[in-house]
């Protein structure tokens, strides 16, 4: 099959509030679901062999960290999805007051629970 | 499209719409709204006291590790499926990696359970 030329797509087109939070959704649930499988397999070895070296905890705890942020901006986007599909607030001012209030609320919620 | 028209060997290779899809969608979004809070519970459990020993040793703590365990494996499998079916063109490469990730899948959760409930 002869590759033929495509026209430029995703370098070309302007990052937008909507594109970027949804592509951001995907992206952090196929990281959660990447953090949650090594903290299960980390947890599974632990309580069976367990685990002595010193290095696997400041991963996990870095994995923990990272893994918090993104469970709560994929819960909050979670939310505007659940609340798009009952079709409330599908209307083009509401998409980008909700998606400034998912990135305000996931800071916040993320805030609140790493400092409280 | 009706079926009459598809031959056995379509069937068979797996062409075509499953039929599955809504009910895919439907379990994804109920997993969601039933692991939002437990999984809210358990991280707030985890701030509380960061011993898990100490964190399992409640039952309400133990039941809602299992159902989020349970509910998570289900949901994100449901997400990485489409993930996968999105990105991958390769028809064999794909299959592939879809049955990969269910035994993934499977096996990661029975041996966290199994790992929870020796633990505790």
């Amino acid at each position: 099959m002869n590759k033929r030329p495509l026209s430029p797509h995703l370098s070309i087109y302007k990052p937008q509030m909507s594109s970027t939070l949804s592509i951001m959704h995907r992206i952090t649930g196929a990281f959660l679901f990447a953090s949650i499988s090594f903290l299960s397999w980390y947890f599974i070895i632990d309580v069976f062999y367990g685990i002595n070296c010193e290095c696997f905890a400041k991963i996990v705890n870095l994995c923990w960290l990272f893994s918090s942020f993104a469970f709560f901006y994929h819960l909050c986007t979670g939310i505007r999805h659940l609340i798009w599909d009952s079709g409330w607030l599908l209307e083009k001012e509401m998409v980008s007051v909700t998606g400034y209030a998912v990135l305000m609320t996931s800071a916040f919620l993320s805030i609140c629970y790493w400092c409280l | 499209m009706s079926d009459k028209f598809h031959t056995a060997l379509y069937k068979a290779k797996g062409s075509g719409a499953s039929g599955e899809g809504v009910h895919h969608w439907l379990m994804q979004k109920i997993t969601a709204v039933c692991m939002a809070p437990a999984i809210l519970w358990l991280m707030w459990q985890v701030k509380l006291n960061s011993s898990i020993k100490q964190i399992l040793s409640s039952p309400y703590n133990l039941v809602a590790s299992i159902v989020v365990a349970i509910s998570v494996f289900y949901h994100s499998k449901l997400g990485i499926q489409v993930i996968i079916e999105d990105y991958v063109s390769n028809l064999k490469f794909r299959f592939f990696l879809l049955i990969l990730l269910n035994i993934f899948v499977f096996v990661t959760l029975v041996s966290l359970i199994t790992a929870i409930m020796y633990y505790s």
